[in-house]
C-alpha cells in the first residue's frame, strides 16, 4: 500500500495539547504560549489605554483577539489534540470578544479598553492557574521561551506525521525536499508578488480574474502544486512544509485581488467597516438602519479591534481578511478531515481541496466568516470526540436502531474525565452563543449539526442543540423584535419553498453577457462536481459509524434552502457550510477512483497529484474571481466617496447605478441610498436622476461593468448618464477620476 | 396577561428552560458520563425534571407564538 492510498493512520492524536502530560517539548511549548498570552493580555490593553503611536500595535491587537483569553482557557480544557486545542484557543478568544462587545453595545456601556483590560486580567489569572497545573522544569521564563521555538515546530510537525504505522522515522524527513520545498515556496511567493504588481484588474471583464492573472501567477501556482505533490506523495509526511504550502496557496489565491488592487474588494465589507465606525462614534448599535443591527457583536468587536489597534477604522483589516479566515480554518479543517478520512495524508489533501473549492467569496470582513470559523471549531470537537469514543452498537429493525441510537450516549474519549468533558461542553456553548449573537443563518446550521450528532447518538452533549436553539430563538424573538415586526412576512414567506428559493439563488445569477453566463455556469459546475465527488466519497464510508453524522452535516447545510432565499445567496451559504465536510469526502472519492494511478510509485503519481493541485488552484482562481471586475473597490471609488462625505448633510440622498464601491464606509445612517438602476428605481437611470434628484450621484467603472455583464449595457453607459446630468446643469462634478466620478446637485449649493 | 406572556413571562420561561436544560446536561455529564459508559443509559433518577423541561420548552414556543400574535396582530 502506498502513501496516498493508505487508509489508516494509527499515529493519530498523539500530539500533546497545551499542557498535556508525557512530552517535555509539549509542556515547554504550552508554557511558552501561555507566557506569550500573558504578555499580550497585559500589553494590548495597556497600549490602548496609553494610546502611543508605536509600531506593531495592530499586530498586538490582533494577537489579543486571537489569544486572549482562549489560550489559557484551552490549556485548562486539556484537549489531547494539538490542532483542536489551538482551534479552541482561537475560537474561544474570538467568542469572548464577540460576547463582551455585544454586551457593551446592549448595555449602553461602551468602554472597549476597560473591557479588554478586564478580559486580559481574567486571562492572566487563568494563565496563572494553567501554568500552576502544567509541570515545569523550573528553568523560568527564558528557558521556556528558548524551548518554545523548537517545541512549536514539533507541534506542527506532529500534525503532519506519516501514515505509516508506528512512530515516524525523523531521519526520513531529512531528504532533499526539506530545503528544496521552502525554497520553491519562496519562489512561488516572489512570483506571486510580481504577478500582483503586473496585473491590471481594469482589464478583467466577463472572464474575471483568470483572464488577466498573467504568467507569474500561474508559475506561482505551479510551484505550489509541485511542492504540495512532493509532500503529499512522500513516504513520511512533513507537517511544517505541508503547512507552509497551504499558507502560500492561501495567500496566492485569496490575497491576490486585494493585494493587486491595493484595496479590499466586496463593497459589503466596506459597509461593515461603516457599521463598526457607527458603533465607535455612537457607542450603540445602528438599530433601525439595517437588519444586521440586531446581531451587532461582530461590528462591535470590529470597533474594539480598531480601538486596540489605534487605527482609523476597520478598513485596515479588510484586505487580508480572506487570507486570515482561510488560514484560521486550516486547523479545524484538518481535524474534521482527519476524522472523516482517518488519514493525515488525506486530511492534508482535503485542506488543499477545500482551498481549491472555496470560491464563494464569503470570507471577507464579515459576521458570517467569523461565525463559520466558530462553527468549524464546534464541528471539529464533536467529530474528534466521535472518532475517539466508543459508541454502543444498535440492533433490530431500522426504527428500533434509530430509537436506540437517539437515546444512547457514547463513551468519553480515553483519558477524559466527566468533569473535563463538561468543561468542553461549556466551551462549545460559549462558541455557540457567540455565533448566535453574530449572525442570523449560522446558528440555524449549527443547531442542525448539533441535532445530527444527538439523533445519531454520537455525542455526549445530547441537550446542547436544545440550549442553543432556545438561546437563538430568544435572541431572535426578544432581541430582534424591531427586525421581524417589519420583515416577518419576508422571513417566513420563503419557508418550505425550496424550489422558489433555489430559483432565486441560481436563476438570478445566470444572466447577462454570454461569456459571463458561461463563467457563472462554470462556478455552479465546479460546485456540482465537488458535491458529486463528495456523494461518491461518502458511499465509500457508508458503513462507518461517522457516515451518518457526516451525511447529516452535509444535508443539514442543504436544508437551509428550506428556510429562505437569503437574498438569493442561500445556495452559496449551503456550500459554505457543507464544504468542510464535502472536501474530505471528495478526496475519498478521488482516492478510490485514482487508486491504480496513485499506487504506482515514481514520477507519474507525482505528476498526477501536482496536476490535480494545479487544476484546483486555477479552478478556484477562475471561479472565485469571476466577479472581480465589479466586486473590486478602486482608489477612485474611495476618493469619490470621500468627496461626498466632505459635503454630505444629514438626510441627503446618494444615488448609484449599481451597489458597488465603498460608500458604506462612513456616515452610516446619515444619508439615504438610492438605487438608480431600472430594477431599483422603476425607470431608466437618467430619468430616475431627473425625477428623484438625489443630492449626490456616484458612478464608476465597477457600476459600468455591472451593467455590461448583467444587463447588456454598452461600455461607458454610466459615464453617459453622468455627462447628461452635468450638461443639463443639474449636477456638478465634485470628484473625477479614471475609475469613479462623484456629482452634486447644483441646486443644493445655490 | 397576554402582554406579559409576550414579554417578561416569555423571557422568564426561556431562561428557566435554558437553565434546566443546562442543569440536566451538567448532571448527566458530571454524574453519569464516563469512560465505561458503553451501553444505553439507565433510567433517569428523576424523570420529573425531564418532563418539566419538555413543558418549559412547549411553554417557550407558546410564548413565541403569543409574542408574534401580539406584535403582528
Amino acid at each position: 500500500m502506498t502513501a496516498l492510498t493508505a487508509d489508516r493512520d494509527r499515529t493519530d492524536d498523539r500530539a500533546a495539547p497545551l499542557g498535556a502530560p508525557g512530552r517535555d517539548d509539549g509542556w515547554s511549548a504550552g508554557r511558552t504560549v501561555l507566557w506569550v498570552s500573558v504578555a499580550v493580555a497585559i500589553a494590548a490593553p495597556l497600549v490602548a489605554a496609553l494610546d502611543p503611536a508605536v509600531p506593531g500595535r495592530t499586530l498586538l491587537a490582533l494577537a489579543f483577539v486571537l489569544m486572549v483569553p482562549g489560550v489559557p482557557l484551552a490549556a485548562l480544557l486539556r484537549v489531547p489534540n494539538t490542532l483542536l486545542s489551538a482551534s479552541l484557543a482561537v475560537g474561544l478568544s474570538i467568542s469572548v470578544l464577540l460576547l463582551t462587545s455585544a454586551a457593551q453595545v446592549l448595555a449602553g456601556w461602551w468602554h472597549p479598553t476597560v473591557t479588554a483590560a478586564s478580559v486580559g486580567l481574567l486571562s492572566v489569572v487563568t494563565a496563572a492557574v494553567a501554568l500552576e497545573r502544567i509541570p515545569g522544569s523550573g528553568a523560568g521564563v527564558p528557558a521556556t521561551l528558548a524551548a518554545g521555538g523548537v517545541a512549536v515546530r514539533r507541534w506542527v510537525q506532529r500534525a503532519g506525521r506519516a501514515d505509516a504505522v508506528g512512530t515516524p522515522d525523523r531521519s526520513r524527513l531529512a531528504t532533499w525536499t526539506r530545503p528544496a520545498s521552502p525554497a520553491l515556496l519562496l519562489c512561488a511567493a516572489a512570483s506571486w508578488w510580481v504577478a500582483t504588481r503586473q496585473v491590471d484588474l481594469d482589464d478583467a471583464g466577463a472572464l474575471g480574474v483568470i483572464g488577466v492573472v498573467g504568467l507569474p501567477y500561474v508559475v506561482a501556482l505551479v510551484l505550489v502544486a509541485v511542492v504540495g505533490a512532493v509532500q503529499l506523495t512522500r513516504r513520511t509526511l512533513d507537517g511544517p512544509v505541508l503547512a507552509a504550502t497551504a499558507v502560500v496557496l492561501t495567500v496566492v489565491v485569496y490575497g491576490f485581488s486585494n493585494v493587486a488592487d491595493g484595496q479590499a474588494g466586496v463593497s459589503v465589507g466596506w459597509l461593515h467597516v461603516g457599521f463598526s465606525r457607527f458603533i465607535t462614534e455612537h457607542q450603540a448599535s445602528f438599530v433601525g438602519l439595517d437588519a444586521r443591527a440586531y446581531w451587532p457583536s461582530f461590528f462591535a468587536a470590529g470597533a474594539v479591534l480598531v480601538r486596540l489597534a489605534g487605527v482609523g477604522d476597520a478598513s485596515t483589516f479588510l484586505s487580508l481578511a480572506p487570507v486570515f479566515y482561510n488560514l484560521a480554518a486550516i486547523a479545524p479543517l484538518l481535524v474534521i478531515a482527519r476524522c472523516i478520512t482517518r488519514s493525515r495524508r488525506l486530511a492534508w489533501a482535503s485542506v488543499f481541496v477545500y482551498l481549491g473549492g472555496n470560491w464563494f467569496q464569503q470570507d471577507y470582513f464579515s459576521p458570517q466568516a467569523t461565525a463559520l470559523l466558530l462553527y468549524l471549531v464546534v464541528i471539529a470537537v464533536l467529530l474528534w470526540m466521535l472518532s475517539r469514543a466508543g459508541t454502543p452498537p444498535t440492533a433490530g429493525s431500522w426504527w428500533t436502531r434509530a430509537w436506540l441510537a437517539a437515546r444512547r450516549r457514547p463513551a468519553l474519549p480515553p483519558g477524559v474525565t466527566p468533569r473535563r468533558s463538561a468543561a468542553w461542553e461549556l466551551a462549545l456553548l460559549v462558541l455557540a452563543m457567540a455565533v448566535v449573537v453574530s449572525h442570523q443563518l449560522t446558528p440555524v446550521t449549527l443547531v442542525f449539526a448539533l441535532l445530527t450528532f444527538t439523533v445519531s447518538g454520537h455525542t455526549q452533549y445530547r441537550r446542547l442543540w436544545l440550549v442553543v436553539s432556545l438561546f437563538f430563538l430568544a435572541w431572535f424573538v426578544y432581541g430582534a423584535t424591531d427586525y421581524w415586526v417589519g420583515h416577518l412576512g419576508t422571513v417566513l414567506g420563503d419557508l418550505g419553498n425550496p424550489g422558489g428559493n433555489l430559483d432565486t439563488a441560481v436563476g438570478s445569477r445566470v444572466s447577462g453577457d454570454p461569456t459571463y453566463q458561461v463563467m457563472q455556469n462554470l462556478r455552479m459546475g465546479w460546485s456540482l462536481l465537488y458535491g458529486l465527488a463528495a456523494v461518491a466519497g461518502w458511499w465509500t464510508i457508508r458503513h462507518r459509524r461517522e457516515a451518518l453524522p457526516v451525511a447529516g452535516l452535509a444535508i443539514g447545510s442543504g436544508a437551509l434552502v428550506l428556510l429562505g432565499s437569503y437574498g438569493g445567496e442561500v445556495v452559496l451559504r449551503v456550500f459554505v457550510f457543507a464544504a468542510p465536510v464535502l472536501a474530505p469526502l471528495a478526496v475519498l472519492a478521488v482516492r478510490r477512483v485514482a487508486a491504480p494511478l496513485l499506487r504506482r510509485p515514481g514520477r507519474l503519481r507525482l505528476v498526477a497529484v501536482a496536476a490535480a493541485l494545479l487544476v484546483l488552484g486555477l479552478g478556484v482562481t477562475t471561479t472565485r474571481g469571476v466577479n472581480v471586475a465589479f466586486e473590486r473597490v478602486t482608489d477612485d471609488d474611495l476618493a469619490a466617496a470621500g468627496a461626498v462625505y466632505d459635503r454630505i448633510q444629514p438626510g441627503d440622498v446618494v444615488g448609484t447605478l449599481a451597489a458597488t464601491g465603498a460608500l458604506g464606509r462612513e456616515h452610516v445612517g446619515e444619508w439615504l441610498p438610492l438605487d438608480m438602476s431600472e430594477a431599483g428605481c422603476g425607470r431608466e437611470a437618467l430619468a430616475c436622476a431627473l425625477v428623484e434628484q438625489p443630492e449626490f450621484i456616484v458612478v464608476g467603472r465597477t457600476q459600468d461593468v455591472v451593467g455590461q455583464l448583467t444587463a447588456d449595457r454598452p461600455a461607458g453607459w454610466t459615464t453617459e448618464v453622468a455627462d447628461a446630468l452635468v450638461e443639463r446643469g443639474l449636477y456638478q462634478v465634485i470628484y473625477q477620476g479614471a475609475d469613479a466620478t462623484a456629482l452634486q446637485l447644483v441646486d443644493q449649493e445655490g | 396577561m397576554v402582554d406579559a406572556l409576550a414579554g417578561w413571562v416569555g423571557v422568564t420561561v426561556f431562561v428557566l428552560a435554558g437553565l434546566l436544560a443546562l442543569g440536566l446536561e451538567a448532571r448527566d455529564q458530571v454524574l453519569r458520563a464516563g469512560p465505561a459508559r458503553d451501553v444505553v443509559p439507565e433510567r433517569r433518577r428523576s424523570p420529573v425534571l425531564g418532563w418539566l423541561l419538555v413543558v418549559l420548552v412547549v411553554a417557550a414556543l407558546a410564548a413565541v407564538a403569543v409574542r408574534f400574535a401580539v406584535y403582528l396582530g
